[in-house]
């Protein structure tokens, strides 16, 4: 019988970066950025975070393939880190995983990231 | 007193016989005489030649108070976007400086250096580096493929703490149409060696050597070496005689040991002049190229405390040799050659992000933690020490001048490489910090793990449709 995750699941804390063309800015600083404010919000420390969805698209423009670039930049080298690509919907397909995470038992806090850094292609607008 | 407070040479590992090139492609005539050139590994240009020169010659010196940089060469990789501003990025030198390039003649190393006393006498500086590069490309077959060598010589130039005091010059110019190359092309072009020799070399150098005698009231014996270009052994040779001088007091040439190196080459011989210079001896140097420069100084008591450098005399011990001629031709592209599909995957470069990351990119700085000291790379705000953590507490800090161990390394031949196999690697440094870099100037049967590595600035890659030459930073074994 399905059950959904209706009142299951909880966010503790956020962080957002501001938005603009931050040429001062890479990838992985707005990572941080937004994960030092987060956790702060959250009044967790680091070690509480258990796993971690990490949503990035245009992995050319800017760290590279993979998850680890979330756990190299924030260094949490021990736990779970999962990347997901969805275009537009990548940074709630993120969102998603990591409530699914929590609501399933597996974790109690989880983290989810998302970021893109789209001004270094040298052009206006989406990469082709 | 304006003058010399430090110099660095630089010449590349590879020397090329002049056999290799008779062999080769001594059908079309050219008949070179005995010796041997000076030439730069696949990795390196007229760029990456001067920050090594530039490494050198900061050796022992304060980086922060270098406030110019001034780049003269005949071979300049990019026409727009300043070259001079490249090499003193390398050098991780600070923004709040003057850059310059001085090209279009082999007279632009001691032009460069004649501006640098300028502005260091005018006040406008204080300490203006000189670097002076050439990695010209020749024709193969042709009478410069033999004569031109490669290579690079910096002088630190200031008023305090000389080595060498700047005494005079006198210059003259001409437009003299021995060589020349219009806009976009690739080779140079040249009229007849006898017109050169004899309308030019032969008449413009005396005509400013002289010149400079009688400015200055000097006697050509008042001078303990006597530095200028012979890209014609005989008439070198003639021009002593004309000048009144002694063999002993002319500077070797060079010519059979690495070739003429261009803008670089008077300098380079001031630089062995100076090595074997002792507190007192006048020195005169002469650049030929549309014109002359004559300069000449005085070494001071401060030679003897100099710090130890790899000057020309190591350089020149300091060799390998380059036995295919084919290599060559891979190496400067005079060739097409098959690197498989992964050679023709097309390279982008980010400038914003080159711009964002330069500190990283091309001056080889990390960062240090303020709270625990750890050194790491790149930059990282949050503290790579797990027992840390600290976030926003980092310092600059750089590894292009630390030495380092080979952690580990691998060849790779699969990795599209013009110089297969591809080999790179972690490097330990000294003082801390692990990163993993493309290996060069080395063979795969020659390094072992935990053999001493030192840095040195290359180029990466040349993306022929954005029109780049990307820079990075390699490790190598420390040269010997």
């Amino acid at each position: 019988m399905t059950e959904g995750i209706k009142n299951k699941v909880a966010i503790i804390g956020m962080g957002c970066t501001n938005f603009g063309e931050l040429w001062d800015k890479s990838a992985e600083d707005l990572m941080v950025d937004a994960f030092k404010e987060c956790i702060e919000d959250a009044g967790i420390e680091k070690k509480d975070i258990q796993a971690a969805w990490f949503g990035i698209h245009f992995e050319e423009q800017s760290v590279g393939k993979g998850a680890t670039s979330l756990a190299l930049a924030l260094k949490l080298p021990f736990i779970p880190v999962t990347r997901v690509e969805n275009f537009c919907a990548t940074g709630t397909e993120a969102l998603r995983g990591a409530c699914y995470a929590v609501a399933s038992g597996a974790y109690d806090i989880a983290l989810a990231l998302g970021v893109e850094k789209l001004k270094d292609t040298g052009y206006g607008g989406l990469p082709s | 007193m304006v003058g010399i407070k430090s110099y660095g040479a630089y010449i590349p590992r590879y020397r090329m016989n002049h056999n290799t090139i008779f062999s080769a492609v001594g059908f079309l005539g050219t008949f070179p005489a005995p010796g041997e050139n000076a030439v730069a590994n696949y990795d390196e240009d007229t760029i990456s030649m001067a920050v090594a020169a530039g490494i050198n010659c900061l050796i022992g010196m304060n980086r922060g108070k270098v406030d110019g940089l001034y780049l003269a060469t005949t071979s300049q990789p990019y026409m727009l976007r300043q070259n001079s501003a490249i090499v003193a990025t390398a050098l991780d030198l600070q923004p709040g400086m003057r850059t310059a390039d001085f090209i279009g003649s082999t007279k632009a190393g001691t032009s460069a250096v004649l501006s640098a006393f300028d502005a260091v006498n005018g006040g406008t500086s204080s300490n203006v580096l000189v670097c002076a590069s050439d990695c010209r490309l020749s024709k193969p077959g042709s009478s410069q493929e033999p004569l031109y060598g490669d290579g690079a010589a910096a002088f630190l130039v200031g008023s305090d703490d000389v080595i060498a005091t700047f005494e005079g010059s006198y210059s003259v110019s001409y437009d003299f149409p021995d060589r020349w190359r219009a806009a976009g092309e690739k080779f140079e072009h040249a009229w007849e060696d006898r017109f050169i020799r004899d309308e030019g070399y032969a008449t413009m150098l005396p005509e400013a050597i002289l010149g400079l005698l009688k400015k200055y009231n000097l006697n050509i014996k008042d001078f303990a070496k006597i530095a200028y270009p012979g890209i014609y052994v005989r008439a070198h040779g003639a021009m002593a005689k004309r000048l009144g001088a002694e063999p002993g007091q002319i500077q070797d040439i060079l010519l059979d040991k690495i070739g003429d190196t261009g803008s670089a080459s008077p300098l380079m011989m001031l630089i062995a002049a100076i090595e074997g210079a002792k507190p007192g001896d006048k020195i005169l140097v002469a650049s030929f190229g549309n014109g002359s420069d004559a300069l000449f100084f005085q070494v001071t008591q401060k030679i003897n405390k100099l710090a130890d450098r790899r000057g020309v005399e190591e350089n020149l011990a300091s060799k390998k040799e380059l036995s295919s001629y084919e290599k060559y031709l891979a190496f400067r592209n005079l060739a097409p050659m098959d690197l498989g599909m992964r050679g023709e995957e097309t390279i982008r470069s980010p400038m914003s992000t080159l711009f964002r990351e330069r500190q990283s990119i091309l001056s080889l700085c990390g960062s240090r933690c303020k709270r625990c000291g750890t050194p790491q790379y790149p930059a990282q705000r949050i503290c790579v020490n797990p027992d840390c953590g600290a976030v926003d507490e980092m310092e600059s800090y750089r590894f292009s001048d630390k030495k380092g161990l080979l952690f580990t390394y691998t060849g790779d031949n699969l990795a599209a490489s013009i110089d297969p196999p591809a080999i790179y690697g972690l490097v330990d440094f000294e003082g801390g910090g692990r990163f993993w870099f493309d290996l060069t100037d080395c063979d795969l049967d020659s390094i072992k793990v935990g053999m001493p590595v030192e840095m040195t600035f290359r180029r990466r890659y040349v993306d022929e449709a954005g029109g780049v030459h990307g820079y990075t930073w390699k490790a190598t074994p420390i040269r010997a």
